[in-house]
């Protein structure tokens, strides 16, 4: 398999919910409506051994992205799965943990260092912002002030 | 020179704190341990607790988590002892002087803790064996004209 | 009743400060929670202001010890961001520099795997082979770690064709030592008793948590990005993805100390076949605007990076991952059950990039050929006793 019959498999279960993306000889990029996300992620995880490499998140100015990587080892390339989260007051979205156990820590990190939430995480505490910053500092967003922090 | 500094220079016995060091120091302070350098040979010996210690070999730029857990080491050290700086990110912070988790170096911490803690800064990313040998061999001559 | 035994952030088993709870009732472990950071110094945010031919010299030093896997992990990023071509000689010298890296973190961590265990004469082992790869390493690029050799588009220094063959000699007793350490950990009676059947992680809880590395293919996973992502040379290479199906510590050791030998083999097909002339850099002008996706097998398992540009001389998103963040809350698997004694060695057998600064015991008085010879010579009247002839390594060389 490679990402242009991946891709038609996925668009004939999905439809045109699938959206737009880039796609090279071993890199696939997925713009999929939210609605669908959760039964993608599925299904890439599950059905096609797709081994979650890691989350990325992405500070753009008026939203923030995130980039689920998933590796398929035995085809030789990578999916890159995104979905946008509106940058308010308290940007959340759906955990995959319970889906994929290994997202655990991932999902940890981008909630701490980005501040999005992520719904029905099973262990919502920190795992490497220092205590000495608050609950409210993000220190992976652009807008984050480096030079006025405080020494301790 | 007197009676404490000489009892330090003679045998010191060391005590790592990685301060969020990537490793390399790290490793290499191990490797002065093996057969290749054995600084068993000059009476230094690794301990397992700062109570034990004459030498802190400290590596890293003292991460914003590591600072408070570096500074009860600085408290629980026998008095008196040599603090030594080990690798560039411990001596001045290094590539790390802009990163906003990092609160080092470690002269800075250990002269807000107590102004009369001596450090001894071995440079180098990392330094070598020999290098880290010939730094606390030529830090503990210099105890001879220091009063603790 | 339940007890909490705190271990760390300092602690003399672990060289990087690392918190971990272990709660026992009696001699079980029920449950383990860790806490990390303390080594955290925001790189990727650091990245952010760095250019991209300065950004290498940066990933370096996220881990000392895979201090190439991160550079050539961005590399490999920038330059599908850009398509960059890379010269075939620089990726000779990519590859070679790789190998090099995966024998001495190997024997690395073998040594301090036998520390964990109390058996110190492993750790000294080891270590003292280990003193010949970084020789190599330093004569070949400068530096006994931290080697500052990737750049996107090729390659920082060249490396010349004698001190190439100056390397064969140092190869052909680094190869004689691993076969020998090799023997010596899996004719061990007492090693065996330690190590099998302990920390099992089944193939599903592999994939599950999306384990890397020697890690999953310990527990039957064959995925390893140098045969599936290929980069660089190995596609030209003759070696072999090394798997196990038991998954517990000893098969770990298996696979680590296994890969070593490929490297051997494979660092010294490079030397053969490498050109002597040719370009290294392909002095790349630009990054354009894109994202990529590097993934790099190091010696923990895969390292990845992404970076997202938007046409300028700075990457505006670097996301750094790498194999220990995956490979280590698979303790919630194999740790989760065993005895309190077992933990220090369950946790370090993912090689956790974290290890151990204390009581070494040093060899004095005696030449440790002798040692070696005495203990050659214990194995092999045991094995006369027990009827056994083959080694482990010949027995795995016949299947």
């Amino acid at each position: 398999m490679n990402p242009s019959t991946f891709k038609e498999e996925l668009s004939g279960r999905f439809g045109w919910k699938l959206g737009k993306g880039e796609q090279s000889s071993d890199r696939l990029y997925l713009n999929p409506e939210p609605e669908i996300f959760e039964n993608l992620i599925e299904a890439i995880f599950e059905e096609h051994d797709g081994r979650l490499a890691t989350i990325s998140c992405v500070d753009e100015e008026d939203q923030f992205r995130l980039l689920y990587h998933f590796a398929l080892d035995g085809e030789g390339f990578i999916t890159t799965v995104k979905l946008p989260v509106d940058k308010d007051e308290n940007p959340s979205t759906e955990s995959i943990t319970n889906l994929i156990p290994g997202a655990e820590w991932i999902e940890r990190e981008v909630m701490e260092m980005f501040g999005i939430e992520f719904r029905n995480h099973p262990a919502k505490k920190r795992l490497l912002k220092a205590e000495a910053l608050d609950d409210g500092d993000f220190p992976y967003r652009k807008d984050f002030d480096v030079e006025n922090l405080e020494e301790t | 020179m007197n009676w404490k500094s000489w009892g330090i220079s003679k045998s010191p016995w060391l005590y790592h704190v990685n301060t969020g060091s990537c490793n390399n120091c790290d490793i290499e302070i191990v490797d002065c341990l093996t057969p290749k350098f054995d600084v068993e040979r000059f009476g230094g010996k690794l301990v397992g607790s700062p109570r034990h210690a004459d030498v802190l070999m400290v590596t890293g730029p003292i991460t914003r988590k590591s600072k408070p857990r570096f500074e009860r080491v600085l408290e629980a050290a026998a008095k008196p002892f040599i603090v030594a700086a080990v690798g560039t990110c411990a001596c001045s912070k290094g590539m790390f002087h802009d990163a906003y988790n990092c609160v080092g170096p470690v002269r800075k911490v250990t002269e807000a803790a107590d102004e009369d803690i001596m450090v001894l800064n071995i440079p180098g990313c990392p330094p070598r064996p020999e290098a880290i040998i010939d730094g606390l061999v030529t830090g503990l001559d210099q105890l001879k004209e220091v009063k603790l | 009743m339940a007890t909490t035994i705190p271990i760390g952030p300092y602690h003399p088993l672990q060289e990087e400060p690392e918190h971990y709870l272990l709660t026992v009732e009696e001699e079980e472990v029920i449950d383990v929670d860790v806490q990390i950071g303390y080594n955290h110094r925001g790189i990727e945010k650091l990245s952010e202001e760095k250019t991209f031919n300065q950004v290498p010299f940066l990933v370096e030093r996220v881990c000392g010890i895979c201090s190439h896997s991160h550079p050539y992990a961005y590399c490999l990023a920038v330059e599908d961001c850009g398509d960059i071509e890379v010269p075939e000689r620089a990726k000779y010298i990519r590859t070679l520099i790789g190998e090099l890296e995966r024998i001495h973190s190997h024997l690395l961590w073998a040594g301090l795997a036998g520390h964990f265990i109390g058996y110190d004469t492993v750790f000294m082992w080891a270590w003292k082979y280990r003193e010949d790869v970084l020789d190599l390493l330093e004569l070949l690029t400068g530096n006994r770690n931290a080697y500052a050799m990737m750049k996107p588009g090729g390659v920082q220094r060249e490396i010349k064709r004698e001190d190439l063959e100056g390397a064969r000699p140092t190869l052909q007793t680094l190869k004689e030592k691993s076969e020998m350490l090799y023997n010596a950990i899996l004719d061990d009676p007492v090693l065996k008793a330690r190590l099998e059947g302990v920390g099992v992680l089944p193939e599903e809880d592999a994939r599950a948590f999306g384990a890397l590395g020697p890690t999953s293919r310990a527990s039957g996973i064959p995925a390893d990005a140098r045969a599936d992502f290929p980069y660089g040379m190995y596609e030209e290479l003759d070696w072999q993805v090394i798997t196990r199906e038991a998954g517990d510590t000893l098969a770990r050791v298996e696979v680590r100390l296994l890969e070593t030998l490929e490297s051997i083999k494979m660092t010294e097909q490079i030397i053969d076949e490498m050109p002597d002339e040719g370009s290294i850099d392909s002095e790349p002008e630009n990054v354009p605007a894109g994202e990529g996706i590097g993934n790099y097998e190091a010696p923990r398992g895969e390292c990845f990076h992404y970076v997202q540009s938007d046409g300028s001389n700075r990457p505006v998103r670097h996301k750094i991952r790498a194999p220990t963040f995956m490979n280590f809350p698979t303790y919630k698997s194999t740790c989760v059950g065993e005895t309190v004694a077992d933990a220090t060695i369950i946790l370090a057998s993912v090689d956790p990039c974290y290890s151990c600064t204390e009581r070494a015991i040093s060899l004095k008085g005696r030449e440790d050929v002798d040692l070696l010879e005495l203990s050659e010579k214990k194995t092999a009247d045991l094995k006369e006793e027990l009827g056994v002839n083959k080694s482990p390594l010949e027995e795995v060389l016949d299947e």
